[in-house]
């Protein structure tokens, strides 16, 4: 009898604690004056980057070139200095949160403009951009350098990274070499009007082909790039 | 009771798990630095994305942009207008900040070349446009750009360094004599690898205002049929001068013959600006192409022509062995039969009413001149030993003594 009162007991403590847990929790909301809870969302905005498979932001990223022997003669053709664009660890993102709606490109450029090179950062430099179709001779352009660097986005890789988005309405560039004043910008990926609005993806295996002038002098060069994507 | 405190402290647990999440902030994800149009137009949904006039010369337009810094860092980022260029493949692209500004990278002023944002900040950035009073008629492209003034590149190395911008196009429309007249120059195909192959429109845009091009690339059988996995396309702008779109097709599983269609239907504009209502469509040059079938449909399909091959070579051997192969021909007496005739040449009555062409009941009537196998003819029986049987060699039955 004494057990029985004692779990009767038990239960209505219970009980009382938990009506006043509930009755509590939506008593102080009802109770306090109405508050305003405040909250504003950015515009997202077109962008790209390059992310690691976590979607980190690569600190410094740079493409390797595979290094080439002093060489006698032009390394052009299949004996030219290549690289690959985008792997893995080193995506090439863009996201679009809905701040292109008309579609959008992303394309890739010379930061110094036409007149870049590729440069040790001493005196020693050659051309990404010789409009001569080998590389290997010194065309009609405004520089006595030798070089040019080819992109083939067409063989890369193109995957989405959103739930809802699909590669349709997004086309990879063809492959291009840059040319002094006639092309000074290669698309990488293009978006039409009927594209995601929301969208995130990434390119890899962007192939890369630069002819390395006959005799030159044997240091590391690099070229400064930027990747710029556009709302159309 | 029991019961129903059981009851009353379940739901009040329920109720507690469900509300206790409320008070979290769900986390959003970053998206990086950029802009938006400050004031988009509610009569063109496109001045959400990007600027779009329609101005005079010498008209002056203040707008402004939405920089953005959508990042959990504080960041100082350059916004600077540049003119537009033109990309590989015909595309839109933005000139360079060291590039001359010679268009309408040069009729914008920003009131800030540089704003510091907080993270997950914006700050309004305004600019006029002057647009000059001999500028030509038709359109002219270029963009203001946000980026980084202090990305975290690499200082020494070999390689390609990689820096980062994001901009939006900046696109006016000056009134007078507006064309957009597009043409196909070529159309590219290529296999791309064992699944996929590639078609590239390329399009000529003679006029001097760029048009939302819708292109469609079908493949079809070569009498007519559509497939629909085999349909690609899109709407693109078609800039003044030539763009290249490149398609990616699923190859068709058996592969073979298709013909390749290639169209687009554009909008060409009117002397006021605004859009015909009428679509025009263009065509490409209709080619047959040939697609190679997948790994598997390959093999598939060659041991279906050598299963094919197989019995049709059996057809044929059996077809010899039993209009081909040397016959005599024999005259049907009073009393024969089918059975007796067969039985007499020591051969299956089926076989000699198959050769003959008997059918049903199998009557064989007197004087009627059968065909019989000379192998089926018994050595013992032959001309020489039955003179009645009126067997005569039919040479014409023979093969030719060339045959295999």
């Amino acid at each position: 009898m004494k057990q029985r009162n004692f779990v009767k007991t038990w239960w209505r403590i219970a009980l009382s604690l938990c009506l006043i847990v509930v009755l509590g929790a939506t008593g102080r909301a009802s109770a306090a004056s109405t508050p305003t809870f405040n909250q504003t969302i950015n515009p997202g905005v077109l962008s790209t980057d390059i992310l690691d498979a976590s979607r980190v932001p690569v600190v410094s990223p740079s493409v390797a070139m595979t290094a080439k022997a002093f060489l006698f003669s032009c390394a052009s053709g299949a004996s030219a200095s290549t690289g690959t664009f985008g792997s893995g660890a080193q995506r090439i993102y863009v996201i679009n949160p809905n701040g292109a709606n008309n579609g959008w490109t992303l394309t890739m450029a010379a930061t110094a403009g036409a007149t870049a090179v590729w440069s040790d950062g001493g005196t020693n430099s050659y051309d990404f951009n010789d409009p001569t179709t080998a590389g290997c001779t010194d065309g009609a352009d405004t520089d006595t350098k030798i070089g040019q660097l080819s992109v083939d986005p067409s063989v890369s890789t193109l995957t989405t990274d959103c739930a809802s988005c699909v590669v349709t309405n997004v086309t990879k560039g063809s492959s291009s070499a840059f040319v002094e004043t006639t092309l000074n910008s290669i698309t990488l990926l293009s978006a039409s009007l009927a594209s995601d609005d929301v969208w995130r993806g990434y390119l890899t295996g962007v192939n890369l082909s630069q002819t390395i002038p006959a005799e030159q002098p044997a240091a590391s060069y690099t070229l400064n790039m930027t990747l710029t994507a556009t709302a159309l | 009771m029991r019961k129903t405190l059981l009851v009353v402290s379940g739901l009040a647990a329920v109720l507690a798990l469900t509300c206790l999440p409320i008070g979290r902030a769900a986390a959003i994800e970053t998206s990086g630095i950029g802009a938006v149009p400050a004031h988009p137009r509610l009569d063109n949904p496109r001045t959400k994305s990007i600027f779009v006039y329609d101005v005079a010369g010498a008209d002056v337009i203040t707008d402004g942009i939405k920089v953005v810094n959508n990042t959990d860092t504080t960041k100082t980022l350059d916004v600077y207008p540049v003119d537009s260029q033109a990309s590989s493949d015909g595309a839109f692209a933005c000139a360079q900040k060291v590039d001359p500004r010679k268009d309408v990278g040069s009729w914008i002023k920003l009131a800030q070349s540089q704003v510091k944002l907080g993270a997950n900040s914006v700050q309004v950035v305004p600019f006029t446009l002057a647009v000059p009073s001999t500028v030509k008629a038709g359109e002219h492209d270029g963009c203001i750009v946000v980026q980084d003034a202090n990305p975290a590149t690499k200082k020494e190395g070999n390689g390609i360094v990689l820096s980062f911008r994001s901009a939006l196009r900046v696109s006016i429309t000056t009134p007078g004599a507006l064309s957009a007249d597009l043409s196909f120059v070529d159309v590219k195909s290529r296999d791309i690898n064992k699944t996929t192959l590639g078609i590239s429109p390329i399009l000529q845009n003679k006029g001097n205002v760029s048009a939302e091009a819708n292109i469609e690339v079908r493949l079809r059988g070569i009498f007519g049929f559509h497939y629909p996995f085999a349909s690609v396309g899109g709407q693109f702008p078609a800039f003044p001068g030539q763009s290249r779109f490149n398609f990616e097709l699923k190859k068709p599983f058996w592969g073979g013959w298709y013909r390749r269609d290639v169209q687009a239907t554009y909008k060409k504009p009117l002397p006021s600006g605004e859009l015909s209502d009428n679509v025009t469509t263009i065509e490409a040059k209709n080619i047959i192409i040939f697609v190679m079938p997948k790994p598997l449909a390959l093999v598939i399909q060659a041991a279906t022509f050598l299963v094919i091959l197989a019995l049709l070579y059996g057809a044929y051997r059996l077809w010899r062995r039993l209009r081909l192969l040397p016959t005599e021909l024999y005259t049907v007496k009073e009393g024969d039969s089918i059975e007796s005739i067969a039985d007499h040449f020591a051969i299956k009555w089926q076989k000699l009413a198959k050769i003959n062409g008997i059918k049903s009941p199998f009557t064989v009537h007197p004087g009627r001149v059968i065909k019989v196998p000379l192998s089926a003819h018994k050595p013992e029986e032959t001309e020489e030993t039955d003179e009645e049987s009126h067997t005569e060699h039919h040479q014409e039955t023979k093969p030719p003594s060339d045959s295999p």
